[in-house]
């Protein structure tokens, strides 16, 4: 049997779904009514079009809804965070603070530094008298890092570990 | 009665983007009248629970599917931009939630192309209409979800194809004519089972 062309076969389609364009509907028609192939692969696409429009709307339990309002609350929106990335999040936050404290430890922190006000370039018109220096504590920087890391820590430990894993039992102990 | 529980602006701004009226409704639910949210699932539920089936091609877990959709949906109403349908946004989470699920489980894609239709010896003979959806049924579960879902959506007449374009995040010509693709293939599946049955009478 001779094949139709992809384009005839989409000019078809939009015949059946009513879409063509009425000039071009009739051009289509009367190649349908020259070729018996064309005939054969309308009749084809008519079997299977006529097939999908039984397409019926699938039921869910009688008791979908209930169930379901019934687990809106229990079950808040799913962290973004799973457990294992939590752990994994966890992991870098407690290195990246042990690394931290060794350095604090071993001394790399303690040369106090300053900074030099006076070497910044501003116009002498604005200054009155002479700028101060800032004595600048690596350590005690490098301490509050360490701080706000183990505070991280906690959150993540909290919010991505035990939450979810506390919740995801409840949920299959129901 | 005024039902929009926010601010005057807040509302009018709604009303504006866009003429669902279940916008309203999404206010009352936002402003704590969780009961409203069960009006809401019971008018979606049916296509909700279509999609995800479409796509998982099985009842308890699509309907587990369909439950999570919900929910999901539910506690990011306050993200909801409110410049589509709240269906449509719906049935977008929908779809996603079920693909999801189908890619937990590892159920690979079959490309219809590569893959043969087994027939069925005992129903040689008169092709009733039952059988013919019965092969027709057999040639969708191997297509891939998107299209399943495309074809499914276009054919329930509910929807428009920039509709099934947002719910399955793919552009509206590509939509079309992954239907025309879709349809073709199956015509051609149907083909070689209607020849086959003619040679086998």
């Amino acid at each position: 049997m001779e094949k139709t062309s992809q384009s005839l076969d989409d000019k078809l389609l939009d015949y059946l779904d009513g879409t063509l364009a009425e000039s071009e509907r009739k051009n289509l028609e009367q190649q349908i009514h020259r070729s018996t192939a064309i005939k054969t692969r309308l009749e084809s696409l008519r079997t299977t079009h006529e097939l999908l429009k039984q397409f019926n709307i699938e039921q869910p339990s009688r008791n979908f809804t209930h169930a379901l309002m019934q687990r809106i609350d229990q079950a808040p929106a799913r962290n973004t965070f799973s457990i294992r990335n939590g752990i994994f999040l966890l992991i870098g936050v407690l290195v990246t603070a042990g690394l931290a404290a060794m350095l604090v430890s071993i001394g790399v922190f303690d040369t106090p530094s300053t900074i030099e006000l006076n070497n910044i370039n501003i116009p002498e018109k604005y200054l009155q008298q002479p700028l101060p220096s800032i004595p600048v504590s690596g350590k005690t920087i490098v301490n509050i890092i360490i701080m706000l890391n183990l505070g991280l820590a906690w959150i993540v430990l909290d919010r991505a570990i035990l939450k979810p894993l506390f919740q995801r039992r409840i949920h299959a102990g129901r | 009665m005024n039902l929009c529980n926010f601010p005057t602006t807040i509302c009018v701004q709604a009303a504006v983007m866009t003429n669902d009226p279940e916008h309203v409704l999404l206010d009352r639910i936002l402003a704590g009248e969780q009961q409203v949210y069960a009006a809401l699932v019971n008018k979606h539920k049916s296509y909700a629970f279509t999609i995800a089936y479409k796509i998982l091609q099985n009842r308890p877990e699509a309907e587990e599917a369909a439950q999570d959709a919900f929910i999901k949906a539910y506690h990011n109403l306050k993200r909801f931009n409110r410049e589509s349908k709240f269906s449509t946004w719906l049935y977008r989470i929908v779809f996603n939630t079920a693909i999801t699920y189908k890619r937990k489980n590892r159920q690979q894609f079959q490309n219809i192309e590569n893959t043969v239709i087994e027939y069925n010896q005992e129903g040689e003979g008169m092709l009733e209409k039952t059988d013919k959806r019965k092969y027709l049924n057999q040639a969708l579960a191997k297509l891939n979800e998107a299209d399943r879902t495309a074809l499914s959506l276009f054919y329930l007449e509910e929807f428009s194809l920039e509709e099934i374009a947002e719910i399955t995040g793919m552009q509206a010509n590509t939509v079309k004519v992954r239907i025309h693709r879709a349809r073709q293939r199956l015509a051609e599946e149907l083909t070689t089972i209607l020849d086959h049955e003619a040679l086998t009478l």
